[in-house]
């Protein structure tokens, strides 16, 4: 009785997430699941299914920006609020993500998208903001060692900007210690070769799929 | 009125004029400094520029002169977003941003700039203008206290800068454009995102309340703006990003094209043409804009998230006019060649039957190429005269 409601409950967490149901709501139902016996990883799961089939349907064209972004922010919320429980029980450390909009470029709405659809997946984000330059991108891969570099930008400047965080990180011998993707409106999977990256993510959605890619699992 | 304004209110009526009407809705000042060097725009600090008045009167001067050397027949007049004299910015502090960073999860810059509107916003040194920034009102309690002094269309000085354009706009011979903030932009930019959406969901009468009252301020403007002389108005803010609508057609629909159409009979009623902007993919949008709204034209029709001037000139092209749409980011990254190429199927596609305005899809920021914007002007002139012949 006690798992099938366990069971229930965690369904209805899925339901809520891919509902874009209020955040106090979801997170009464995600701590209802913990009472009844849930472990946080269980949580986790029932969050990404939610996800997925957002990001599905967003793909489609079923759902938009809206629902993109409340689905995510509800999820990163959820995944803070057991963020210690996932510790203790070995399951969070997914990975860390430094992500920033280039240098030159002030524009932020979807360097947030990807950080809200990130944390909602057990990543840990170092926002570094908008206007963050080469050398910032370095220090903070220097300082937090993150497994994942990734670039924002809307305007089309941003190409040798992101050139730059790549070389950076090349003479400092750091490239190879971390993956690194671009997106925003002005760049391209082509480009993401072009300049070294491994690769673009043409949304949050996708970002966060070759995130999960990166670190091996999902 | 001379043949340059004529030809774009004819163009705005569907008609073919003697050619093809050009303009932008906005260059930023480094790129207008080259273009007029050894001119340069003031700024407060300037000395010449003790009085408000004056700087006004040379920047507005250094712009129409650009303008004019460049042939556009279009110049933007606002009043909207402009402050009121002696109206003062809330800067920011760095506790204050901290305390918002805090509230809402998000990283608030110190030194922002919160205008009358609530809006964030940043210089960028670079292009010098102003680029938006994360809202600072975080719920309906403080739209409510901010509300309460919703600001008046027609505070003083709110239209000085305004009367200095339409003043040039007419000794030049252009058409203008009285500038406007769609309810749905101005609401969006007030508050985090987040935020944003979870109002719309889960209180949409208070986004029925709000988008009145950003509505009835734009009608007034509408008047304003007509009785200044102008003949179109452009509102601005998009409505779609790069892969589609901002929120599903539906609660555009339900929630903002009704209370545009308002707008629209405003702005007819006051003598002047409507037109919304917006940069992204407005295709699923185009429906509720045309036969709910009933717009008179759209800007800027963005090519780089895959919008094709042809097909809406197809569908819509008997009812509304067209202002477009050779891509920013080709003004940027492309060849000359290429810029040529493209500015040439832009009006291959857009100018045959008239109502068709040629311009960027959106404007010459920073860094797009001189060299690229001046290729796309002198292909509008070379190929822009009626009848077509590409």
């Amino acid at each position: 009785m006690t798992t099938e409601a366990k069971e229930q409950v965690l369904q209805d967490l899925t339901k809520a997430i891919f509902e874009c149901r209020e955040l106090e709501t979801t997170e009464n139902i995600a701590r209802k699941a913990l009472e009844l016996g849930a472990k946080p990883l269980d949580v986790v799961d029932a969050i990404s299914k939610g996800l997925d089939e957002v990001g599905d349907l967003y793909e489609k064209g079923e759902y938009f920006l809206m629902e993109l972004t409340l689905a995510g922010n509800t999820a990163a919320e959820i995944m803070r609020m057991i963020r210690a429980e996932l510790e203790f029980e070995g399951g969070s450390g997914r990975g860390t993500v430094v992500i920033g909009t280039v240098e030159g470029d002030l524009h932020y709405i979807g360097k947030d998208l990807v950080i809200a659809m990130m944390e909602s997946r057990g990543f840990k984000v170092i926002n570094l903001g908008v206007d963050v330059s080469a050398e910032a991108f370095l220090k903070a891969v220097q300082e937090v060692k993150p497994e994942i570099v990734a670039m924002s930008g809307l305007l089309t400047i941003v190409v040798n900007e992101m050139k730059k965080v790549v070389e950076e990180l090349r003479r400092a011998g750091l490239r190879e210690s971390v993956k690194i993707m671009i997106g925003g409106r002005a760049v391209t999977s082509q480009l993401a070769a072009e300049i070294g990256a491994d690769a673009y993510g043409a949304n949050a959605v996708e970002a966060v799929r070759l995130a999960s890619e990166w670190v091996g699992e999902d | 009125m001379g043949p340059r304004r004529t030809s774009f209110l004819q163009a705005m009526e569907l008609k073919e004029p003697e050619r093809v009407p050009q303009f932008e809705n906005g260059i930023d000042p480094p790129h207008i400094e080259t273009l007029m060097f050894p001119e340069r725009f003031w700024s407060p600090e300037d000395q010449p520029a003790t009085e408000r008045i004056q700087l006004f009167k040379h920047n507005a001067e250094v712009q129409v002169r650009c303008w004019d050397r460049l042939g556009f027949s279009l110049i933007r007049a606002n009043i909207a977003l402009k402050a009121p004299r002696g109206w003062e910015a809330q800067v920011l502090s760095k506790g204050e941003a901290e305390k918002l960073s805090q509230e809402t999860g998000l990283k608030y810059t110190p030194g922002t700039f919160v205008d009358e509107w609530g809006r964030g916003t940043i210089f960028d040194n670079r292009a010098k203008v102003w680029i938006q920034q994360y809202g600072t009102i975080t719920s309906i309690e403080g739209w409510e206290e901010w509300a309460s002094n919703f600001p008046d269309p027609h505070a003083e000085g709110r239209d000085e800068d305004a009367k200095v354009i339409i003043e040039l706009a007419d000794k030049y011979d252009m058409a203008v454009s009285g500038a406007l903030r769609s309810p749905f932009a101005t609401l969006f930019e007030a508050f985090p995102i987040e935020v944003y959406y979870r109002l719309q969901l889960e209180h949409p009468d208070f986004i029925k309340r709000a988008v009145e009252a950003y509505t009835q301020y734009n009608c007034e403007m509408c008047k304003i703006y007509g009785k200044l002389g102008c003949d179109l108005v452009i509102s601005s803010g998009d409505i779609a990003h790069k892969q589609g609508p901002h929120m599903r057609p539906a609660l555009f629909e339900e929630f903002f094209f009704t209370p545009l159409r308002r707008q629209v009979e405003a702005a007819h009623d006051a003598g002047l043409k409507y037109v919304k902007h917006s940069d992204g993919d407005i295709r699923r949008l185009l429906e509720g804009l045309v036969n709910t709204a009933r717009v008179d034209g759209l800007h800027s029709l963005d090519p780089s998230a895959g919008v094709d001037i042809g097909e809406v000139k197809e569908k819509y092209g008997d009812r509304i006019f067209l202002m477009g749409n050779v891509a920013v980011d080709s003004l940027a990254l492309k060849s000359e060649e290429e810029v040529v190429q493209e500015t040439k199927e832009c009006i291959k596609k857009a100018a045959p039957g008239g109502g068709f305005m040629l311009c960027s899809s959106n404007s010459w920021y920073v860094h797009c190429k001189l060299r690229n914007c001046l290729a796309m002007v002198r292909t509008g002139m070379e190929y822009g005269k009626y009848p077509i012949r590409l």
